[in-house]
């Protein structure tokens, strides 16, 4: 049954559909699990809607959702980390998801703040200063974050390389 | 940002983004975000007027004609009789007799059940709502990816709104044998949706509630919401939450002594409102040994943080209480389920039945539905006004079968028998 539009519903609807995909991509990229991540968006996009007549006026909802879902996201793996027990689900072994592949390996060995660090940066394209005003951090905070996870990957990219050559 | 040749690491980290990005759906926005104005309208309309808790005079009126009616049934039937007041009689019992298709006319006529696969103790892949006339499954809806299980399901008084709990994981609970590990998980945090099922087009439409806070599904005990749709109350073993949906705000009673709060088993309808949405009745149990369970019902209205000051309405030896304990929508009686020979399947002592009691003194007015030495569990799902017309589950079969209890009859609904455990909201 169609349901007469709620002020501001289209536009909420077009920051969704053209934002949610990415920004699970982005998201997977920090969570390294693809569940993990599409559960941080979605409760994030639950929070914009809650205060849509305010936010819809920013000039990038997408920049506030997406710090809504890495904070969800950073969040949870605290709490994880502080010893509450994890399904087998979260310790996957490399397999034909997206979970499963050396990347992802390597990024689950990085500290958290690299990995939120190298998505703002290399992914969402914010500049140093950005990121660390995002991530609440010094600038030289965030480019030591930024240079440790690089060298950690790079590793990878190197060995890569290698194999195809 | 700079190009691939310069910035491999960055161009790795884009393209993968770009990869997973690729692999998502947008679920439809609707079954995401909570469709209501940020603050709040009511949407559906209002349970019928409540003149007031505390014995009313037309209530009391009612429950003199109710109690004279009940002993006028039960001298007619024989095996019905107050509970609690001595020995069962030595007549086996087989519940009370088959009663006309009509019976079912007076339960709602839609009801939300959760659906599984698995022979799993708790939740379901699916809701289904089904046809309290027919049996029919008239619609069938699957949480939204990242989503999988519904954990736990409450009807409001319309019919046709019902709020669903729902996780990633199935929960961990003894009996899920088979089923991978992986797929088990009680950190996982719950999220909540409502449910509206359109009969005319026979459309259900999920949408997402905003209810604060990370709550995982080991901490919450059941829900129930109110019957206008507009709260939530929730279970947490030592304390209940009652969330307004329309802003997400919450109040919190906690239960300072020992013991906890909520049902014996963790499914069924674990609290009753009252029609007007202010009184929510819940069983508190004492922790002791032997175990003594009370019906409490706390006004919502009133000050306050401590379940202390919830009104006990019943007290029961936890021996004779095994299954949900229902406060009238008028707030005149409790019906409960009851083992008045100790709850022991197959045992010839052992018997079940369905009492009513007084919300007022607490005292027993009429048994029906009495079965002796049951093969399975009996419970007790859903209530009219006046405790005059029941939903139950009954032991009758192989598995136990969902039907209307209206006049010491018992008519069985299309298709209605159950599994291992009862996720069905009327």
């Amino acid at each position: 049954m169609k349901q007469a539009a709620l002020p501001g519903e289209v536009a909420f609807e077009q920051v969704y559909r053209s934002c949610y995909a990415r920004l699970v991509g982005q998201l997977f990229l920090v969570t390294t699990d693809h569940a993990e991540a599409e559960e941080a968006v979605q409760e994030a996009f639950t929070r914009l809607w809650a205060q849509w007549p305010k936010l819809r006026h920013y000039d990038n909802p997408e920049a506030w959702t997406r710090r809504v879902a890495l904070n969800i996201a950073v969040s949870r793996w605290r709490r994880r980390t502080r010893g509450v027990q994890l399904s087998a689900a979260h310790d996957l072994a490399a397999g034909p998801g997206p979970e499963g592949s050396d990347l992802v390996v390597a990024l689950r060995a990085l500290p958290v703040k690299q990995r939120q660090a190298l998505v703002l940066h290399h992914v969402a394209g914010l500049p140093v200063a950005e990121v660390a005003a995002e991530m609440s951090a010094r600038p030289g905070t965030v480019k030591s974050w930024l240079s440790r996870g690089r060298a950690a990957l790079a590793r990878l990219v190197q060995d890569k390389e290698a194999t195809s050559s | 940002m700079t190009d691939s040749t310069s910035d491999p690491v960055g161009q790795l980290l884009r393209d993968k983004a770009g990869q997973v990005a690729a692999l998502v759906a947008p679920p439809d926005w609707h079954s995401i975000v909570t469709r209501q104005r940020p603050k709040g309208v009511a949407y559906l309309r209002r349970g019928r007027g409540w003149p007031g808790w505390i014995a009313p005079l037309a209530a009391a009126a009612a429950v003199t004609a109710v109690v004279a009616a009940s002993l006028a049934i039960s001298a007619v039937f024989g095996h019905a009789r107050p509970a609690g007041t001595g020995p069962a009689p030595a007549a086996p019992s087989h519940g009370s007799p088959a009663g006309g298709k009509g019976l079912l006319r007076l339960a709602p006529p839609y009801f939300a059940e959760l659906w599984r696969t698995a022979p799993v103790v708790w939740g379901g892949e699916a809701v289904v709502v089904r046809s309290t006339l027919t049996g029919r499954v008239l619609a069938t809806v699957a949480p939204p990816p990242p989503y999988r299980i519904f954990t736990w399901v409450s009807a409001a008084a319309d019919d046709r709104t019902f709020v669903l709990a729902a996780q990633r994981y199935w929960p961990i609970a003894s009996g899920n044998a088979g089923l991978p590990a992986q797929n088990r998980d009680n950190s996982a945090p719950t999220v909540f949706f409502r449910l509206i099922f359109h009969p005319r087009t026979r459309a259900a439409q999920l949408t997402r509630l905003a209810v604060p806070g990370v709550i995982h599904a080991s901490n919450l005990a059941g829900m129930g919401v109110s019957p206008d749709g507009t709260r939530l109350a929730l279970d947490f073993r030592q304390s209940i939450e009652i969330v307004t949906l329309a802003t997400g705000t919450t109040r919190t009673w906690t239960w300072p002594g020992g013991g906890w709060v909520g049902n014996f088993k963790p499914f069924g309808q674990i609290f009753s409102w009252s029609s007007n949405g202010r009184y929510l009745a819940f069983q508190q149990w004492d922790g002791g040994d032997p175990e003594t369970m009370h019906v409490r019902v706390l006004d919502t209205t009133a000050p306050g943080t401590s379940l202390t000051t919830a009104k006990v309405i019943l007290t029961l030896p936890g021996s004779l209480a095994n299954g949900d304990t229902l406060l009238t929508p008028d707030g005149t009686k409790v019906v409960a389920e009851t083992s008045p020979g100790g709850y022991i399947p197959g045992s010839s002592n052992s018997s079940v039945q369905i009492t009513e009691y007084s919300a007022r003194t607490g005292r027993p007015l009429f048994a029906e539905d009495r079965f002796s030495a049951p093969t399975d569990w009996q419970d007790v799902l859903w209530t009219d006004q006046g405790g005059n017309a029941l939903v139950v589950a009954d032991p009758r079969g192989a598995n136990p079968v969902m039907g209307v209890l209206a006049g010491n009859k018992f008519t069985p609904i299309p298709h209605g028998a159950v599994g291992l455990v009862l996720y069905v909201a009327w």
